[in-house]
């Protein structure tokens, strides 16, 4: 436990501190007090907000929504295959840099080997590069591959979002397609 | 909204797909058109058929397809450069023009007198001329275009001439005026316009040139062949046969919506 010390740094960020000085005012002082007598004189906003959890730097990912149109067998080959697929890629385009760079943060969060759409995060940082070098791939062994890429997000929610509108569209598309043949 | 200005009939239900509205039929040629069938003219059957066309991108009222013509000249010293100047009917007919530079003196040529709308490279092989900043400008000052065709770099090999050609046009044209196309009749080498927007941020374009490149670009090319077709931008000659719609039909003379069709004709 670490004492309150009247020499502490106060970050102007509350998110910072939020969860030390929680833990200060539960150990310190009686249930009554808020906040502890450096932050009450701080200006309301720049009061740490009671319950914040403490993460210094925000890690922000990219989440990559995308379709394998054509030409691997996703059944086969599963998750691992996709994700060899994708460093193998990044190794023709951007070499054996990009490769330790970019793998890092990256994973797929969802495969669906019969529609071929995928969820794939990255960091932040490499989205782009990673992004480019799934449009641009061309074949894997002898077949042809396209994906293309239908959304990227921050969140999974809108990534999530965004799928089942263009699966709706299709659907929609299908439906009239089907009535115009009807007449 | 987003725009493929050099697309092929075969594949125009995955250019659809992929979310294109305004799409543009080639023809290639490296000598002069002299007779009108060599004319290739956008396939009307298809058109009335996706009039009506919702797309995936689920904008049903903003989206309706355009299809342009266009005709492309690919040729090397000085051998058609009168026939560009000229301003010959059967050019005219064409919503775009467009030059392939194959060496240096054609692009000097299309940079500064041709009169066409887009200047096209073929990034399938290295360019055997330089890309002059100030040939350029005079390009930019004259409303013209520099087109890229993305599946060049993922049909062949390798798309580093694609990249190549497209990071010195980057810079040299400070993002502006600059199309990305499709210049394939295969679906598979097809991508998606934000998979184009996102090359174009890579090649060294800002996200909003990128998107640009792709959106508003295309439109002002076809704004500047339309421009090219009549007298200086003024006046504008249209077949009355040709015209669809109200919006059209009031110029005619003694036209009223509710007469019959027969009054039209005059």
């Amino acid at each position: 436990m670490e004492t309150h010390n009247s020499n502490f740094p106060l970050s102007n960020s509350p998110d910072a501190t939020g969860r030390l000085h929680n833990q200060i005012i539960k150990n310190f002082f009686p249930m009554s007090r808020r906040y502890c007598y450096q932050c009450i004189h701080r200006k309301a906003r720049f009061r740490p907000r009671l319950g914040t959890e403490i993460t210094m730097v925000r890690i922000k990912h990219r989440y990559i929504l995308g379709e394998v149109k054509s030409g691997i067998d996703l059944n086969k080959s599963g998750e691992r295959g996709f994700i060899n697929l994708v460093t193998q890629q990044i190794r023709f385009f951007h070499g054996e840099y990009g490769v330790g760079a970019l793998q890092h943060g990256m994973r797929v969060i969802y495969l669906n080997p019969s529609t071929g759409t995928f969820l794939l995060k990255t960091a932040r940082s490499s989205c782009r590069a990673v992004w480019s070098s799934l449009t641009l791939t061309r074949e894997r062994g002898n077949q042809s591959v396209q994906i293309v890429v239908l959304h990227v997000s921050g969140t999974i929610k809108q990534a999530k979002e965004a799928a089942l509108q263009y699966n709706q569209n299709i659907i929609l598309v299908e439906e009239e397609e089907k009535e115009e043949e009807n007449i | 909204m987003f725009a493929d200005l050099c697309s092929n009939p075969k594949v125009l239900k995955n250019t659809l797909e992929l979310g294109y509205t305004r799409i543009g039929y080639e023809t290639r040629t490296d000598r002069k058109p002299t007779k009108m069938a060599e004319i290739s003219p956008p396939p009307q059957d298809l058109i009335e058929k996706y009039q009506n066309f919702h797309l995936p991108s689920g904008n049903p009222l903003g989206s309706s397809i355009k299809f342009y013509s266009r005709l492309t000249f690919h040729y090397a010293k000085g051998e058609l450069n009168q026939l560009l100047t000229s301003g010959n009917a059967v050019l005219q007919s064409y919503d775009l023009i467009a030059i392939e530079p194959k060496d240096e003196a054609s692009f000097r040529f299309a940079c500064t007198l041709a009169e066409v709308d887009i200047i096209t490279f073929d990034c399938s092989q290295k360019t055997n001329f330089a890309i002059k900043t100030g040939l350029v400008k005079q390009a930019i000052a004259r409303g013209i275009f520099f087109e890229l065709k993305y599946t060049q770099g993922i049909a062949g090999s390798s798309c580093e001439h694609l990249i190549s050609t497209g990071t010195k046009l980057a810079l040299v044209t400070k993002g502006k005026n600059i199309i990305f196309s499709g210049g394939s009749d295969v679906a598979h080498h097809l991508r998606g316009p934000h998979d184009i927007i996102n090359l174009g941020v890579m090649i060294g374009l800002s996200t909003d040139n990128a998107r640009k490149a792709v959106t508003v670009n295309p439109a002002s090319a076809v704004l500047h062949g339309e421009t090219r077709r009549t007298a200086k931008g003024a006046i504008g000659v249209m077949n009355t046969s040709k015209m669809n719609g109200e919006e059209q039909k009031w110029r005619i003379d003694g036209y009223s919506p509710n007469s019959s069709s027969d009054a039209m004709e005059e």
